[in-house]
Protein backbone atom coordinates (compact mmCIF):
# COMPACT_ATOMS: atom_id res chain seq x y z
CA UNK A 1 0.00 0.00 0.00
CA UNK A 2 2.89 2.74 0.90
CA UNK A 3 4.38 1.53 -2.59
CA UNK A 4 1.05 2.75 -4.14
CA UNK A 5 0.84 5.84 -2.35
CA UNK A 6 4.58 7.27 -2.59
CA UNK A 7 5.46 5.92 -5.67
CA UNK A 8 2.76 4.86 -8.22
CA UNK A 9 0.15 7.95 -7.20
CA UNK A 10 2.51 10.61 -8.51
CA UNK A 11 3.78 8.93 -11.28
CA UNK A 12 0.33 8.83 -12.29
CA UNK A 13 -0.22 11.78 -11.82
CA UNK A 14 2.82 13.31 -12.79
CA UNK A 15 2.00 11.40 -16.48
CA UNK A 16 -1.45 12.74 -16.37
CA UNK A 17 0.50 16.32 -16.78
CA UNK A 18 -0.87 17.86 -12.98
CA UNK A 19 1.76 20.28 -11.14
CA UNK A 20 4.53 18.96 -9.69
CA UNK A 21 3.78 20.84 -6.33
CA UNK A 22 0.23 19.61 -6.75
CA UNK A 23 1.14 16.50 -6.95
CA UNK A 24 3.84 16.34 -4.31
CA UNK A 25 1.49 18.03 -1.61
CA UNK A 26 -1.42 15.54 -2.50
CA UNK A 27 0.90 12.50 -2.59
CA UNK A 28 1.72 13.40 1.61
CA UNK A 29 -1.80 14.63 2.43
CA UNK A 30 -2.90 10.69 1.20
CA UNK A 31 -0.28 9.60 3.34
CA UNK A 32 -1.32 11.27 6.63
CA UNK A 33 -4.35 10.55 5.69
CA UNK A 34 -4.03 6.93 5.18
CA UNK A 35 -0.30 5.09 5.30
CA UNK A 36 1.56 7.43 7.63
CA UNK A 37 0.75 7.42 11.47
CA UNK A 38 1.80 10.92 12.07
CA UNK A 39 -0.81 14.05 13.02
CA UNK A 40 -2.09 16.17 10.15
CA UNK A 41 -0.51 19.54 11.26
CA UNK A 42 2.53 17.45 10.14
CA UNK A 43 1.24 19.33 6.86
CA UNK A 44 1.20 22.51 8.01
CA UNK A 45 4.44 21.99 9.97
CA UNK A 46 7.10 20.76 7.05
CA UNK A 47 5.69 23.06 4.44
CA UNK A 48 6.62 25.79 6.28
CA UNK A 49 9.75 24.69 7.87
CA UNK A 50 10.89 23.56 4.88
CA UNK A 51 11.13 26.86 3.24
CA UNK A 52 12.46 28.87 6.84
CA UNK A 53 15.72 27.09 5.63
CA UNK A 54 18.64 30.35 5.43
CA UNK A 55 20.84 28.26 2.71
CA UNK A 56 17.10 28.44 0.65
CA UNK A 57 17.39 31.93 0.56
CA UNK A 58 20.49 32.37 -2.27
CA UNK A 59 17.47 30.80 -4.29
CA UNK A 60 15.43 33.59 -5.21
CA UNK A 61 18.54 35.73 -4.69
CA UNK A 62 20.40 33.81 -7.48
CA UNK A 63 17.26 34.12 -9.68
CA UNK A 64 16.90 37.87 -9.38
CA UNK A 65 20.47 38.53 -10.03
CA UNK A 66 19.90 36.09 -13.22
CA UNK A 67 16.89 38.20 -14.80
CA UNK A 68 18.64 41.73 -13.69
CA UNK A 69 21.40 40.09 -16.11
CA UNK A 70 19.52 38.70 -18.76
CA UNK A 71 17.13 41.86 -18.86
CA UNK A 72 20.37 44.54 -18.51
CA UNK A 73 22.73 44.10 -22.03
CA UNK A 74 24.90 41.88 -20.21
CA UNK A 75 24.88 38.71 -22.55
CA UNK A 76 26.15 41.18 -25.20
CA UNK A 77 28.99 42.00 -23.55
CA UNK A 78 29.91 39.52 -22.47
CA UNK A 79 29.65 37.72 -25.99
CA UNK A 80 31.79 40.17 -27.72
CA UNK A 81 34.52 40.19 -25.42
CA UNK A 82 34.63 36.04 -25.66
CA UNK A 83 34.30 36.42 -29.36
CA UNK A 84 37.65 39.01 -29.86
CA UNK A 85 39.48 36.98 -28.03
CA UNK A 86 39.28 33.87 -29.59
CA UNK A 87 38.84 35.51 -33.47
CA UNK A 88 41.34 34.41 -35.51
CA UNK A 89 41.06 30.33 -34.81
CA UNK A 90 39.24 28.41 -36.90
CA UNK A 91 36.09 27.56 -35.39
CA UNK A 92 36.11 30.88 -33.14
CA UNK A 93 32.57 31.24 -33.45
CA UNK A 94 31.49 28.14 -32.56
CA UNK A 95 34.10 28.40 -29.06
CA UNK A 96 32.62 31.30 -28.64
CA UNK A 97 29.37 29.68 -28.02
CA UNK A 98 30.90 27.44 -25.68
CA UNK A 99 32.79 30.02 -23.73
CA UNK A 100 29.92 32.54 -23.78
CA UNK A 101 27.46 30.20 -22.56
CA UNK A 102 29.85 28.82 -19.47
CA UNK A 103 30.49 32.53 -18.67
CA UNK A 104 26.51 33.62 -19.10
CA UNK A 105 25.52 30.32 -18.14
CA UNK A 106 27.99 31.49 -14.43
CA UNK A 107 26.37 34.41 -14.25
CA UNK A 108 22.62 33.89 -14.87
CA UNK A 109 22.17 30.32 -13.54
CA UNK A 110 19.01 29.64 -16.30
CA UNK A 111 19.74 27.18 -19.04
CA UNK A 112 16.79 28.14 -20.44
CA UNK A 113 17.84 32.32 -20.29
CA UNK A 114 21.11 30.85 -21.56
CA UNK A 115 19.80 29.16 -24.53
CA UNK A 116 17.61 32.35 -25.53
CA UNK A 117 20.41 34.85 -24.90
CA UNK A 118 22.89 32.96 -26.70
CA UNK A 119 20.57 31.39 -29.82
CA UNK A 120 19.95 35.20 -30.14
CA UNK A 121 22.98 36.42 -30.36
CA UNK A 122 25.16 34.15 -31.95
CA UNK A 123 22.98 32.02 -34.32
CA UNK A 124 22.96 34.52 -36.91
CA UNK A 125 26.90 34.57 -36.62
CA UNK A 126 27.42 31.10 -36.66
CA UNK A 127 25.57 30.94 -39.93
CA UNK A 128 27.13 33.71 -41.80
CA UNK A 129 30.34 31.94 -40.48
CA UNK A 130 29.81 28.88 -42.69
CA UNK A 131 28.34 26.33 -40.03
CA UNK A 132 24.90 24.28 -41.19
CA UNK A 133 21.74 25.63 -39.32
CA UNK A 134 21.62 21.33 -37.89
CA UNK A 135 25.11 22.26 -36.13
CA UNK A 136 24.23 25.76 -35.23
CA UNK A 137 21.28 24.54 -33.24
CA UNK A 138 22.61 21.67 -31.51
CA UNK A 139 25.67 23.94 -30.42
CA UNK A 140 23.21 26.18 -28.62
CA UNK A 141 20.81 24.06 -27.79
CA UNK A 142 23.28 21.90 -25.90
CA UNK A 143 26.01 24.17 -24.71
CA UNK A 144 23.33 26.53 -23.13
CA UNK A 145 22.31 23.78 -20.37
CA UNK A 146 25.91 24.16 -18.60
CA UNK A 147 24.37 26.56 -16.55
CA UNK A 148 22.41 23.80 -14.62
CA UNK A 149 26.32 22.89 -13.93
CA UNK A 150 28.51 25.50 -13.35
CA UNK A 151 28.55 26.95 -10.15
CA UNK A 152 27.48 29.06 -8.49
CA UNK A 153 24.25 26.71 -9.64
CA UNK A 154 20.11 26.88 -8.39
CA UNK A 155 19.97 23.00 -8.49
CA UNK A 156 23.26 22.80 -6.44
CA UNK A 157 21.67 24.75 -3.86
CA UNK A 158 18.25 22.91 -3.96
CA UNK A 159 20.60 19.46 -3.39
CA UNK A 160 22.54 20.97 -1.15
CA UNK A 161 19.36 21.61 0.78
CA UNK A 162 17.50 18.16 -0.16
CA UNK A 163 20.65 16.10 0.72
CA UNK A 164 21.80 18.80 3.66
CA UNK A 165 25.27 19.17 2.05
CA UNK A 166 27.27 22.12 2.18
CA UNK A 167 26.52 24.61 -0.88
CA UNK A 168 29.82 25.76 -1.00
CA UNK A 169 31.31 22.60 -1.22
CA UNK A 170 29.16 21.47 -4.12
CA UNK A 171 30.01 24.66 -5.45
CA UNK A 172 33.64 23.47 -5.26
CA UNK A 173 33.63 20.16 -6.51
CA UNK A 174 31.23 21.80 -9.47
CA UNK A 175 34.48 23.81 -10.99
CA UNK A 176 36.53 21.32 -12.73
CA UNK A 177 33.75 18.94 -14.03
CA UNK A 178 31.77 22.12 -15.70
CA UNK A 179 35.12 23.34 -16.97
CA UNK A 180 35.86 19.94 -18.49
CA UNK A 181 32.53 19.57 -20.04
CA UNK A 182 33.06 22.65 -21.84
CA UNK A 183 36.84 21.96 -22.67
CA UNK A 184 35.46 19.11 -24.41
CA UNK A 185 32.92 20.55 -26.27
CA UNK A 186 35.35 23.22 -27.49
CA UNK A 187 37.49 20.34 -28.49
CA UNK A 188 34.97 19.19 -30.48
CA UNK A 189 33.22 21.87 -32.37
CA UNK A 190 37.60 23.05 -33.22
CA UNK A 191 37.58 19.47 -34.49
CA UNK A 192 33.93 19.98 -35.99
CA UNK A 193 35.59 23.27 -37.80
CA UNK A 194 38.80 22.14 -39.07
CA UNK A 195 37.05 18.92 -40.71
CA UNK A 196 34.57 20.90 -42.38
CA UNK A 197 36.68 23.35 -43.75
CA UNK A 198 34.82 26.36 -41.86
CA UNK A 199 36.51 29.71 -42.96
CA UNK A 200 38.63 31.36 -40.68
CA UNK A 201 37.20 34.77 -38.80
CA UNK A 202 39.34 37.76 -38.93
CA UNK A 203 41.58 38.06 -36.27
CA UNK A 204 41.55 39.55 -33.15
CA UNK A 205 42.80 43.34 -32.35
CA UNK A 206 44.43 43.71 -29.18
CA UNK A 207 42.60 47.02 -29.16
CA UNK A 208 39.18 45.06 -30.20
CA UNK A 209 40.19 42.95 -27.51
CA UNK A 210 40.81 45.73 -24.23
CA UNK A 211 37.99 47.72 -25.26
CA UNK A 212 35.37 44.52 -25.19
CA UNK A 213 37.38 43.36 -22.24
CA UNK A 214 36.80 46.78 -20.76
CA UNK A 215 32.98 46.72 -21.65
CA UNK A 216 32.17 43.16 -20.18
CA UNK A 217 34.60 42.85 -17.27
CA UNK A 218 31.85 44.69 -15.32
CA UNK A 219 29.32 41.66 -15.99
CA UNK A 220 32.89 39.10 -15.26
CA UNK A 221 32.98 41.12 -11.74
CA UNK A 222 30.24 39.23 -10.90
CA UNK A 223 31.72 36.70 -11.02
CA UNK A 224 34.79 37.66 -9.19
CA UNK A 225 32.37 38.68 -6.71
CA UNK A 226 30.35 35.94 -5.83
CA UNK A 227 33.54 33.20 -5.87
CA UNK A 228 35.99 36.03 -4.60
CA UNK A 229 33.31 36.81 -1.59
CA UNK A 230 32.50 32.75 -1.22
CA UNK A 231 36.08 31.38 -1.18
CA UNK A 232 37.73 34.56 0.94
CA UNK A 233 35.19 33.87 3.92
CA UNK A 234 33.91 37.18 3.60
CA UNK A 235 30.27 35.80 2.81
CA UNK A 236 27.40 32.94 2.89
CA UNK A 237 27.14 31.66 -0.40
CA UNK A 238 23.30 33.46 0.34
CA UNK A 239 24.85 36.71 1.12
CA UNK A 240 26.68 36.15 -1.78
CA UNK A 241 23.81 36.07 -3.55
CA UNK A 242 22.63 39.15 -2.36
CA UNK A 243 25.44 40.76 -3.20
CA UNK A 244 25.56 39.57 -6.69
CA UNK A 245 21.96 41.33 -7.07
CA UNK A 246 23.38 44.45 -5.61
CA UNK A 247 26.26 44.71 -8.30
CA UNK A 248 24.22 43.44 -10.91
CA UNK A 249 21.77 46.64 -10.35
CA UNK A 250 24.83 48.74 -9.90
CA UNK A 251 25.85 47.45 -13.10
CA UNK A 252 23.24 47.94 -15.27
CA UNK A 253 21.53 50.83 -14.11
CA UNK A 254 24.62 53.16 -13.55
CA UNK A 255 27.47 51.41 -15.83
CA UNK A 256 25.42 50.46 -18.67
CA UNK A 257 22.76 51.98 -18.41
CA UNK A 258 20.20 49.76 -19.86
CA UNK A 259 17.89 49.23 -16.93
CA UNK A 260 15.73 52.26 -14.96
CA UNK A 261 13.49 52.32 -12.10
CA UNK A 262 10.84 51.02 -13.89
CA UNK A 263 12.32 48.24 -15.98
CA UNK A 264 13.97 46.83 -12.23
CA UNK A 265 10.61 46.81 -11.32
CA UNK A 266 9.40 44.84 -14.05
CA UNK A 267 12.15 42.50 -13.43
CA UNK A 268 11.59 42.22 -9.88
CA UNK A 269 7.77 41.04 -10.43
CA UNK A 270 9.11 38.62 -13.15
CA UNK A 271 11.66 37.29 -10.78
CA UNK A 272 8.96 36.70 -7.69
CA UNK A 273 6.99 35.04 -10.04
CA UNK A 274 9.74 32.69 -11.03
CA UNK A 275 10.49 32.15 -7.46
CA UNK A 276 7.43 31.27 -6.66
CA UNK A 277 7.50 28.60 -9.48
CA UNK A 278 10.13 26.78 -8.19
CA UNK A 279 10.21 27.72 -4.06
CA UNK A 280 6.14 26.45 -4.44
CA UNK A 281 7.76 22.64 -5.30
CA UNK A 282 9.84 23.07 -2.31
CA UNK A 283 7.41 23.42 -0.12
CA UNK A 284 6.02 20.40 -0.94
CA UNK A 285 8.39 18.32 -1.73
CA UNK A 286 9.90 18.61 1.98
CA UNK A 287 6.81 17.41 3.31
CA UNK A 288 6.95 14.37 0.83
CA UNK A 289 10.87 13.97 1.25
CA UNK A 290 10.03 13.43 5.25
CA UNK A 291 7.33 11.22 5.01
CA UNK A 292 9.38 9.22 2.22
CA UNK A 293 12.71 8.84 4.41
CA UNK A 294 10.49 7.85 7.52
CA UNK A 295 8.39 5.26 5.87
CA UNK A 296 11.61 3.25 5.87
CA UNK A 297 10.87 2.70 2.12
CA UNK A 298 14.49 4.25 1.20
CA UNK A 299 15.80 1.55 3.34
CA UNK A 300 14.01 -1.27 1.50
CA UNK A 301 15.28 -0.06 -1.57
CA UNK A 302 18.82 0.19 -0.50
CA UNK A 303 18.29 -3.73 0.89
CA UNK A 304 16.66 -4.79 -2.75
CA UNK A 305 19.91 -2.57 -4.38
CA UNK A 306 22.53 -4.69 -2.62
CA UNK A 307 20.75 -7.68 -2.56
CA UNK A 308 21.45 -7.36 -6.41
CA UNK A 309 24.67 -7.70 -5.75
CA UNK A 310 25.43 -4.86 -8.01
CA UNK A 311 29.04 -2.58 -8.12
CA UNK A 312 29.77 1.08 -8.21
CA UNK A 313 30.63 0.85 -11.94
CA UNK A 314 27.20 -1.27 -12.67
CA UNK A 315 24.94 1.19 -10.52
CA UNK A 316 26.41 4.29 -11.47
CA UNK A 317 26.05 3.42 -14.71
CA UNK A 318 22.09 2.56 -14.35
CA UNK A 319 21.97 5.48 -12.38
CA UNK A 320 23.33 7.49 -15.36
CA UNK A 321 20.65 6.43 -17.48
CA UNK A 322 17.73 6.52 -15.20
CA UNK A 323 18.91 10.53 -14.37
CA UNK A 324 19.18 11.27 -17.78
CA UNK A 325 15.71 9.84 -18.62
CA UNK A 326 14.45 11.86 -15.75
CA UNK A 327 16.11 14.75 -16.64
CA UNK A 328 14.54 14.50 -20.07
CA UNK A 329 10.95 15.07 -19.13
CA UNK A 330 11.89 16.89 -15.76
CA UNK A 331 13.22 20.31 -14.88
CA UNK A 332 16.34 19.92 -12.83
CA UNK A 333 14.79 21.70 -10.02
CA UNK A 334 11.29 18.97 -9.85
CA UNK A 335 13.71 16.40 -10.63
CA UNK A 336 16.04 16.73 -7.50
CA UNK A 337 13.70 18.16 -4.94
CA UNK A 338 11.84 14.33 -5.67
CA UNK A 339 14.97 12.01 -6.93
CA UNK A 340 17.57 13.19 -3.87
CA UNK A 341 15.95 11.69 -0.72
CA UNK A 342 15.08 8.42 -2.82
CA UNK A 343 18.51 7.88 -4.58
CA UNK A 344 20.87 9.17 -1.98
CA UNK A 345 20.70 6.14 0.56
CA UNK A 346 20.88 4.28 -2.32
CA UNK A 347 24.59 5.99 -3.11
CA UNK A 348 25.68 6.32 -0.04
CA UNK A 349 24.93 2.69 0.99
CA UNK A 350 27.98 1.60 -1.42
CA UNK A 351 30.02 4.20 -0.30
CA UNK A 352 29.75 6.90 -3.01
CA UNK A 353 30.19 10.59 -2.30
CA UNK A 354 26.56 12.92 -1.00
CA UNK A 355 28.83 15.80 -2.95
CA UNK A 356 30.31 13.78 -5.78
CA UNK A 357 27.05 12.40 -6.69
CA UNK A 358 25.01 15.71 -6.33
CA UNK A 359 27.57 16.62 -9.17
CA UNK A 360 26.55 13.71 -11.34
CA UNK A 361 23.14 14.68 -10.94
CA UNK A 362 23.28 17.98 -11.81
CA UNK A 363 25.18 16.87 -14.54
CA UNK A 364 22.74 14.24 -16.02
CA UNK A 365 19.78 16.80 -15.41
CA UNK A 366 21.47 19.41 -17.57
CA UNK A 367 22.21 16.66 -20.13
CA UNK A 368 18.62 15.93 -20.05
CA UNK A 369 17.39 19.70 -21.14
CA UNK A 370 18.62 18.30 -24.64
CA UNK A 371 17.94 14.74 -24.50
CA UNK A 372 15.39 13.86 -27.45
CA UNK A 373 12.30 14.14 -27.75
CA UNK A 374 11.06 15.77 -24.42
CA UNK A 375 14.19 18.01 -23.11
CA UNK A 376 12.96 21.42 -22.52
CA UNK A 377 16.27 23.25 -23.95
CA UNK A 378 14.77 21.70 -27.68
CA UNK A 379 11.59 23.13 -27.28
CA UNK A 380 12.95 26.28 -26.48
CA UNK A 381 15.27 25.95 -29.57
CA UNK A 382 12.59 25.20 -31.70
CA UNK A 383 10.51 28.22 -30.03
CA UNK A 384 13.53 31.02 -30.58
CA UNK A 385 15.13 29.42 -34.28
CA UNK A 386 11.93 28.15 -35.88
CA UNK A 387 13.51 25.20 -36.93
CA UNK A 388 12.10 21.96 -37.09
CA UNK A 389 12.13 19.53 -34.23
CA UNK A 390 13.86 16.72 -36.38
CA UNK A 391 16.42 18.59 -37.26
CA UNK A 392 17.40 20.17 -33.84
CA UNK A 393 17.61 16.34 -32.43
CA UNK A 394 19.94 15.50 -35.20
CA UNK A 395 21.70 18.47 -34.20
CA UNK A 396 22.36 17.92 -30.38
CA UNK A 397 23.24 13.89 -31.19
CA UNK A 398 26.77 14.35 -31.48
CA UNK A 399 26.94 16.90 -28.71
CA UNK A 400 24.81 14.32 -26.75
CA UNK A 401 27.29 12.00 -27.21
CA UNK A 402 30.54 13.96 -26.56
CA UNK A 403 28.92 15.31 -23.25
CA UNK A 404 27.67 11.53 -22.22
CA UNK A 405 31.42 10.75 -22.44
CA UNK A 406 32.31 13.85 -20.67
CA UNK A 407 29.74 12.30 -17.73
CA UNK A 408 30.96 8.41 -17.82
CA UNK A 409 34.68 10.48 -17.40
CA UNK A 410 33.15 12.36 -14.52
CA UNK A 411 31.28 9.74 -13.05
CA UNK A 412 34.39 7.09 -12.84
CA UNK A 413 36.87 9.69 -11.85
CA UNK A 414 35.53 11.09 -8.79
CA UNK A 415 39.13 12.93 -8.56
CA UNK A 416 37.82 15.48 -10.92
CA UNK A 417 34.75 16.74 -8.38
CA UNK A 418 36.75 15.77 -4.94
CA UNK A 419 40.32 17.18 -5.29
CA UNK A 420 39.80 20.83 -5.11
CA UNK A 421 37.90 19.82 -1.54
CA UNK A 422 41.27 18.07 -0.71
CA UNK A 423 39.72 14.64 -1.10
CA UNK B 1 -21.14 39.89 -14.06
CA UNK B 2 -18.12 37.96 -15.65
CA UNK B 3 -16.41 41.91 -16.25
CA UNK B 4 -16.42 42.53 -12.79
CA UNK B 5 -14.89 39.18 -11.56
CA UNK B 6 -12.06 39.78 -13.81
CA UNK B 7 -11.60 43.30 -12.59
CA UNK B 8 -11.54 41.98 -9.29
CA UNK B 9 -9.03 39.15 -10.18
CA UNK B 10 -6.83 41.46 -12.12
CA UNK B 11 -7.03 43.74 -8.95
CA UNK B 12 -6.01 40.87 -6.82
CA UNK B 13 -3.12 39.54 -8.88
CA UNK B 14 -1.74 43.36 -9.15
CA UNK B 15 -1.68 43.56 -5.00
CA UNK B 16 -0.22 39.84 -4.34
CA UNK B 17 2.64 40.57 -7.71
CA UNK B 18 3.30 44.16 -5.54
CA UNK B 19 3.56 42.60 -2.13
CA UNK B 20 6.09 39.59 -3.51
CA UNK B 21 8.18 41.91 -5.39
CA UNK B 22 8.28 44.29 -2.15
CA UNK B 23 9.53 41.24 -0.40
CA UNK B 24 11.88 40.56 -2.60
CA UNK B 25 13.34 43.57 -2.64
CA UNK B 26 12.83 44.18 0.95
CA UNK B 27 14.68 40.56 1.36
CA UNK B 28 17.51 42.13 -0.54
CA UNK B 29 18.06 45.03 1.08
CA UNK B 30 18.10 43.73 4.73
CA UNK B 31 20.90 41.34 3.25
CA UNK B 32 22.80 43.92 2.22
CA UNK B 33 22.58 46.02 4.75
CA UNK B 34 23.52 43.52 7.21
CA UNK B 35 26.70 43.27 5.24
CA UNK B 36 27.62 46.42 5.22
CA UNK B 37 26.87 46.92 9.14
CA UNK B 38 28.85 43.79 9.98
CA UNK B 39 32.07 44.64 7.81
CA UNK B 40 32.32 47.97 7.87
CA UNK B 41 31.00 49.10 11.15
CA UNK B 42 30.85 45.83 12.83
CA UNK B 43 27.37 45.55 13.88
CA UNK B 44 25.07 42.98 12.71
CA UNK B 45 21.83 42.83 12.38
CA UNK B 46 20.33 39.73 14.95
CA UNK B 47 16.88 39.45 13.41
CA UNK B 48 17.80 39.72 9.54
CA UNK B 49 18.22 36.39 9.36
CA UNK B 50 14.84 35.61 10.62
CA UNK B 51 13.12 38.39 8.77
CA UNK B 52 14.90 37.57 5.32
CA UNK B 53 13.14 34.04 5.59
CA UNK B 54 9.76 35.48 6.86
CA UNK B 55 10.14 37.75 3.61
CA UNK B 56 10.74 34.95 1.30
CA UNK B 57 7.58 33.21 2.70
CA UNK B 58 6.22 35.96 1.67
CA UNK B 59 7.14 36.19 -1.72
CA UNK B 60 6.35 32.56 -2.89
CA UNK B 61 2.67 32.47 -1.29
CA UNK B 62 1.94 35.68 -2.86
CA UNK B 63 3.56 35.30 -6.02
CA UNK B 64 1.84 32.12 -6.16
CA UNK B 65 -1.35 33.72 -6.87
CA UNK B 66 -0.38 34.80 -10.08
CA UNK B 67 1.30 31.42 -11.13
CA UNK B 68 -1.36 29.87 -10.69
CA UNK B 69 -4.07 32.53 -12.61
CA UNK B 70 -1.95 31.89 -15.39
CA UNK B 71 -1.55 28.33 -15.13
CA UNK B 72 2.16 28.41 -15.02
CA UNK B 73 2.95 25.98 -12.20
CA UNK B 74 5.87 23.61 -13.36
CA UNK B 75 4.94 20.27 -14.54
CA UNK B 76 5.69 17.52 -17.17
CA UNK B 77 2.86 18.06 -19.92
CA UNK B 78 4.81 16.03 -22.70
CA UNK B 79 3.08 13.29 -22.14
CA UNK B 80 -0.54 15.19 -22.37
CA UNK B 81 0.28 16.77 -24.91
CA UNK B 82 0.32 13.74 -27.07
CA UNK B 83 -3.36 13.38 -26.08
CA UNK B 84 -6.20 14.59 -27.74
CA UNK B 85 -7.68 18.16 -27.48
CA UNK B 86 -10.47 16.66 -25.30
CA UNK B 87 -8.41 14.49 -22.97
CA UNK B 88 -6.26 17.51 -22.20
CA UNK B 89 -9.24 19.76 -21.36
CA UNK B 90 -10.77 17.00 -18.93
CA UNK B 91 -7.29 16.61 -17.35
CA UNK B 92 -6.76 20.39 -16.63
CA UNK B 93 -10.33 20.52 -15.33
CA UNK B 94 -9.63 17.31 -12.95
CA UNK B 95 -6.15 19.26 -11.82
CA UNK B 96 -8.22 22.03 -11.10
CA UNK B 97 -10.38 20.54 -8.66
CA UNK B 98 -7.95 18.77 -7.05
CA UNK B 99 -6.25 22.20 -6.21
CA UNK B 100 -9.29 23.20 -4.84
CA UNK B 101 -9.65 20.06 -2.36
CA UNK B 102 -5.87 20.31 -1.57
CA UNK B 103 -6.21 24.28 -0.72
CA UNK B 104 -9.33 23.33 1.26
CA UNK B 105 -7.31 20.54 3.25
CA UNK B 106 -4.36 22.57 3.59
CA UNK B 107 -6.57 25.27 5.46
CA UNK B 108 -8.35 22.65 7.72
CA UNK B 109 -4.58 20.81 8.29
CA UNK B 110 -3.15 24.33 9.43
CA UNK B 111 -5.88 25.81 11.29
CA UNK B 112 -5.03 23.91 14.65
CA UNK B 113 -1.13 24.91 14.07
CA UNK B 114 -1.84 28.74 13.24
CA UNK B 115 -4.74 29.12 15.97
CA UNK B 116 -2.03 27.40 19.00
CA UNK B 117 0.09 30.26 17.46
CA UNK B 118 -2.00 33.19 18.18
CA UNK B 119 -3.44 32.02 21.04
CA UNK B 120 -0.37 31.75 23.02
CA UNK B 121 1.50 34.82 21.42
CA UNK B 122 3.88 32.56 19.64
CA UNK B 123 7.24 34.77 18.51
CA UNK B 124 10.67 34.72 16.29
CA UNK B 125 13.29 34.11 18.68
CA UNK B 126 15.68 36.96 17.27
CA UNK B 127 13.26 38.93 15.84
CA UNK B 128 10.37 38.76 18.55
CA UNK B 129 7.93 38.49 15.17
CA UNK B 130 4.47 37.34 15.69
CA UNK B 131 4.92 33.30 14.30
CA UNK B 132 1.10 33.15 13.17
CA UNK B 133 1.68 35.92 10.56
CA UNK B 134 4.17 33.94 8.21
CA UNK B 135 2.74 30.30 9.31
CA UNK B 136 -1.05 32.27 8.10
CA UNK B 137 0.71 32.08 4.62
CA UNK B 138 0.69 29.00 3.92
CA UNK B 139 -2.58 28.40 3.83
CA UNK B 140 -3.60 31.90 2.57
CA UNK B 141 -0.90 31.33 -0.11
CA UNK B 142 -3.43 28.49 -1.19
CA UNK B 143 -6.49 29.73 -0.70
CA UNK B 144 -5.30 32.56 -3.21
CA UNK B 145 -4.27 30.23 -5.44
CA UNK B 146 -7.73 28.20 -5.11
CA UNK B 147 -10.25 31.08 -5.19
CA UNK B 148 -8.45 33.00 -8.72
CA UNK B 149 -8.86 28.64 -10.31
CA UNK B 150 -12.18 28.81 -8.91
CA UNK B 151 -13.26 32.37 -10.84
CA UNK B 152 -11.27 30.64 -13.87
CA UNK B 153 -13.70 27.74 -13.70
CA UNK B 154 -16.32 29.78 -13.15
CA UNK B 155 -15.48 32.19 -15.92
CA UNK B 156 -14.61 28.77 -18.20
CA UNK B 157 -17.89 27.73 -17.79
CA UNK B 158 -20.13 30.63 -18.28
CA UNK B 159 -18.90 31.04 -21.89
Amino acid sequence: MAYLVYFALPVLLLCLGFPIFLILLVTSIVAVLTVADVPTETIQTYMFGSLDNFPLLAVPFFVLAGEIMAQGGIARRVVAMVMAMVGGVRGSLAVTTVAASELFGAMSHTAIGTVVAMGRMLNPSLKEGGYNERFSVGLITSSGAIAVVIPPSIAMILYSVSAEQSAVMLFTAGILPSLLIGAIDAAYVLSYARWKGVPRSAAARPGTIWRTSKEAGWSIGTIAVIFGGIYGGVFTPTEAAGVAVIYSIFVTMFIYREVDLVRLWHIMTDAAFLIAQILLIVTSAGIYSWLLTTSGIPQQIVATVNALHMGRVELLFCLNLGLLLAGSFLEPPAAILILTPLLLPIVTAVGINPIHFGIIMTINLSIGLYTPPFGLNLFTSQAIFQAPLGRIYLGVLPFLAVNFAALLIITYVPAISMVLLGR
Amino acid sequence: MIDGLLKAVRALLALTRTLAAICLAASVGVNFVNIIGRYFFNVSITWAEEVMLFLMVGCVFTGCCAVAWENRQIRMDVLVGLMPEAARKLLALLAELLLLATAALVAVFAWPVITQLAAFDERSAAANFPLVIPQAMVPIGYGLMALVVAVRLFIRRRD
